[in-house]
């Protein structure tokens, strides 16, 4: 089976900042990937990059990025519009601001079969409202007809969703989706997006910082760390037998939690994530508390620690 | 028992036609944590700043060390004193302005605290927060949000509180910093014996860091306990909802991909009843129709069917 | 939104009747004799005193007041001293000329500004000749600029007439000096929110969708730069409608403003303060019409509104 996305040695810089450098990911159709990082970890511009919507000032410098076998960093003008959205779709963190607040949610759902499709408006607007019923959304009728700031939140990552089932996209992006919500919402959305998995065949590409949310969601893991990815494979494999400290000290502010007595001390990572300068070597050195010689000096390379998982660490090639 | 610190009597908070607080009655106690969680606009950040009188309540009653506040001068610039708050967002609470001494310093300025004296208890709080190697005289825009979350812990801790309240105070921060900020916290409250009020969503968090629980919803605490036995044994279907909705720890142990697909609706208040009735799965008639009272020993619970949903 | 829309028609009758007791003092400050300006300079001390008893001239300042504002209320302005005509029917028939003008310069700052305002949006970088343009619009007083549009227009390149009357060709002139003054305002504005829409999240989730850039500017650019245009507008009608004694006076245009720079010199008072009533009237009115019109338009003011 061929991958849906396959990204190879992507860099992206902001004038003359490095946000991403040398990554290389692939995930398998109707999968969902999970790529896990802090503030500066590069995870964001990753996936700007690979849907296309990097800011002014933002680009891919090296490496490709294929969805369906399509280049999208080669795609320009009527090409790259008419790409938009079908092959990638993109569901931001703030529902809030990611919707036109002067426009009601049916039309910027209905407005996708409309200038994509060629559909009446009469059409495009009842097709709308199936689709906010199938997200979901009870009354969905009337939930069409109101505006953005009238909804919660959840009601408005629904929207989103049915914005990019109306698209029919083959590559979901979702940038931190239910960071903003309640627990009890996130649980709704991230049943949601199971079901719609099973039902669509839906492709994910998820972001998130949050280990609990991977645990939930991912088929494949990629942990990202100061623009480099750390280490990446088989979700059951990243969490049963991390390779690179970094996810090893991630995994134990999760795991450790759930069973430690009340007012026990919290497992802990030293420092702060890089912000601004990335430092030299290994990003994670200055933090790490199994750094040797090589790490501030030489970036580690991409080693296999099993069946489709791997890790840059140092510590990986001293055992063999 | 020992007088709490802080204790609130049916307080009861409105803006305009809205309740966000709905006679709430809570005790804080040295050397001891009472954790707040609940969902977005459930009240639990009001309740925090009725605490620290930055709102007055529209009904009930607020003491501190036994002396009603809440209202009257005095007593309510003795409780604000003795009472420090820490923020959730580090770049919005702290003014990039005033250099990091300046911002320790504050509450010591506003409460005539010698000249002399300042630059040595600023040094003291910093170093009490770990940032002992820093200049006072830098800027908190060269620091990052974990260090300006310690920063502002400092200022917390300038007037030596008796309490301190907490205000979601990692949610802003990242995940491999959160521990450290928690830890700091654990250490000031083994250290100095202060009271600990921590308001979050995070019920993980909560159970860590807390002696006892309250489940605050619409406005009304709905369960309170032991913190192992709120979280451990649920007695209000709507503490269950926010546990079963916590993600799991690792794939091997998915919770919520099965769940049945919930559907969402157009938020309907509760008229008369119980505030969860149009969400919960156990409510019948007597629910919609009667609030019910918060009732038990140690473990109470306002709920028409406590208990059920442990079953 | 309907509380909101009492408490502000509340505000406004407030806002007139401060205008109204306004007047009413200051007319105490204007020279002259009333009762001699009507009877003439020759009339008799009888005379004289019949005409300041019809006019409770001689009244106590608190029962003057009364019948003022009664008469106020009941849309009696009074009667001009000079024209010997009741105000509001010399109101009345200066209305449309100001009204056409109003209109007039107000299509030629939203096309213009507006325009501008959108194609200066969408530049990467801001139009250096349009903020020069903009700094040499604002710094020249309004009459200069009538003065010299007259000059250039008018008489060096007799393209249109000099004014007088109140055809189209004679509107194109004050229409142009009124709409230029404003075209900074409406271009900074709109400027700005295309920025804001261009640079906001929504934007990227419409260009996400694949949306043709048409769509994209009428739907999700255009509209979000509606409501700060409609206010600018509003206070604009208000303004216009109420005279604007410069261009009117400069172009000889037979509108309010005209007929209140003439009561100003001719001391006519009862003309002069019903004109101010007049203005505070419209001002007031068309305020609360933009108001209205922009709750409309964005759905965000009126939970703002009704808060």
């Amino acid at each position: 089976m061929t991958p849906l996305l396959e990204v190879e040695a992507v860099s992206v810089r902001y004038d003359g900042f490095e946000a991403v450098t040398g990554a290389s990911l692939t995930v398998e159709e109707g999968r969902t990937m999970a790529i896990v990082g802090e503030s500066g970890s590069g995870k964001t511009s990753l996936a700007l990059a690979v849907a296309r919507l990097l800011p002014p000032g933002g680009e891919v410098v090296s490496g490709s990025v294929r969805v369906d076998g399509v280049d999208v960093t080669a795609l320009r003008g009527a090409d790259l519009r008419r790409a938009r959205g079908r092959l990638v779709g993109y569901l931001a963190q703030d529902s809030m601001a990611a919707l036109n607040p002067v426009l009601p949610a049916g039309l910027q759902v209905a407005e996708v079969f409309e200038t994509r499709d060629g559909t009446r408006r009469r059409e495009a607007r009842h097709r709308a409202v199936e689709l906010l019923g199938q997200v979901g959304i009870q009354r969905a009728g009337e939930v069409a007809a109101m505006y953005p700031h009238e909804l919660s939140g959840g009601m408005r990552q629904r929207v989103m969703i049915a914005m990019a089932l109306a698209l029919r996209s083959r590559l979901l992006i979702a940038d931190e989706p239910t960071t903003a919500l309640d627990v009890t919402v996130q649980a709704e959305i991230l049943a949601l997006a199971a079901a719609l998995q099973a039902d669509h065949g839906v492709t994910f590409l998820w972001i998130t910082h949050d280990m609990g949310v991977v645990a939930e969601v991912a088929d494949t893991v990629a942990v990202m760390y100061g623009g480099r990815i750390a280490e990446q494979g088989p979700a059951g494999e990243v969490f049963g037998s991390p390779a690179h400290p970094y996810t090893q000290a991630l995994l134990e502010t999760v795991r450790g939690g759930a069973e430690a007595p009340p007012k026990a001390p919290f497992a802990t990572i030293a420092g702060a994530p890089p912000a601004g300068v990335i430092p030299p070597g290994c990003p994670f050195h200055p933090r790490c508390a199994h750094a040797f010689e090589p790490c501030p000096e030489v970036v580690p390379a991409m080693v296999d620690t099993g069946p489709g998982h791997r890790a840059a660490c140092h510590l990986l090639g001293v055992g063999r | 028992m020992t007088t709490p610190i802080v204790e609130l009597d049916g307080v009861t908070k409105r803006f305009g036609r809205v309740t966000a607080v709905d006679d709430v009655s809570l005790a804080l106690y040295a050397g001891r944590t009472l954790g707040v969680v609940g969902e977005s606009g459930c009240g639990k950040s009001t309740t925090a700043r009725l605490i620290v009188g930055l709102e007055r309540p529209s009904a009930g009653g607020l003491r501190f060390n036994g002396t009603p506040y809440g209202r009257s001068g005095r007593a309510l610039r003795a409780a604000r004193r003795a009472i420090g708050m820490i923020f959730q967002d580090p770049y919005e609470s702290i003014d990039s302005r005033f250099t990091v001494g300046d911002v320790v310093a504050e509450p010591l300025d506003t409460n005539g605290v010698r000249r002399s004296e300042r630059a040595g208890r600023v040094r003291e709080l910093l170093d009490a927060v770990g940032m002992g190697g820093i200049d006072p005289g830098a800027y908190p825009a060269q620091f990052s949000g974990g260090q300006r979350q310690r920063i502002g812990i400092a200022r917390a801790l300038a007037l030596d509180p008796e309490l301190v309240v907490c205000d979601e105070p990692t949610s802003a921060l990242d995940v491999s910093v959160q521990a450290q900020i928690l830890n700091l916290l654990l250490d000031l409250q083994r250290d100095r014996g202060v009271g600990l009020l921590v308001i979050s969503h995070d019920l993980h968090v909560v159970r860590r860091m807390s002696d006892e629980v309250a489940v605050m919803y619409a406005g009304m605490v709905v369960e309170r306990g032991p913190a192992e036995a709120v979280t451990g044994a649920p007695r209000h279907p709507y503490t269950q909802a926010l546990l079963d909705a916590i993600p799991g720890t690792s794939p091997a142990e998915r919770r919520l991909r099965d769940r049945t697909r919930a559907a969402a609706g157009i938020a309907s208040a509760a008229a008369a009843g119980c505030p969860y009735s149009t969400r919960c799965p156990l409510a019948t008639d007597v629910c919609r129709a009667e609030k019910p009272p918060l009732e038990g020993g140690e473990h109470r619970v306002a709920c028409h069917h406590a208990d059920a949903s442990a079953a | 939104m309907a509380r909101y829309l009492i408490v502000r028609l509340g505000l406004g009758l407030v806002t007139i009747a401060g205008v109204v007791l306004l007047t009413f003092v200051l007319q105490f400050s204007l020279p002259g004799d009333p009762a001699r300006r009507i009877a003439g300079p020759r009339a008799s001390p009888e005379v004289l005193a019949t005409v300041r008893a019809n006019l409770h001239l001689d009244d106590p300042v608190a029962s003057q007041l009364v019948t003022y504002v009664s008469d106020v209320a009941q849309g009696d302005l009074g009667v001009s001293y000079i024209r010997r005509r009741p105000v509001i029917d010399l109101v009345k028939e200066r209305l449309p000329a100001t009204a056409v003008l109003a209109f007039g310069g107000l299509l030629v700052e939203v096309l213009l500004g507006g325009g501008l305002g959108l194609w200066d949006g969408l530049r990467r970088r801001r139009s250096r000749v349009l903020a020069a343009g903009n700094v040499v619009l604002l710094s020249i007083p309004t009459y200069s600029l009538g003065f010299l549009l007259l000059v250039v227009f008018a008489y060096r390149l007799d393209l249109l007439p000099l004014g007088g009357g109140t055809s189209l060709e004679e509107l194109i002139l004050p229409a142009l000096t009124l709409g230029l003054f404003g075209v900074p305002y409406y271009a900074a504005v709109v400027s700005e929110s295309t920025r804001t829409a261009l640079a906001s999240p929504y934007m990227r989730t419409a260009v996400a969708k694949g949306l043709p850039r048409r769509v994209i500017l009428r739907r999700h650019v255009l509209r979000n730069c509606l409501s700060p245009v409609i206010t600018l507008a509003g206070l604009d009608v208000a303004i216009y409608l109420s005279g604007v004694v410069f261009v009117e006076s400069v172009f000889a245009w037979p509108g309010i403003g005209q007929l209140q720079e003439q009561a100003y010199n001719e001391l006519d008072r009862p003309l002069l303060m019903g004109t101010v009533i007049i203005a505070a009237v419209v001002v007031v009115a068309f305020n609360l019409i933009a108001d209205v019109v922009r709750v409309l338009v964005d759905p965000r003011a009126r939970v703002e509104e009704a808060g």
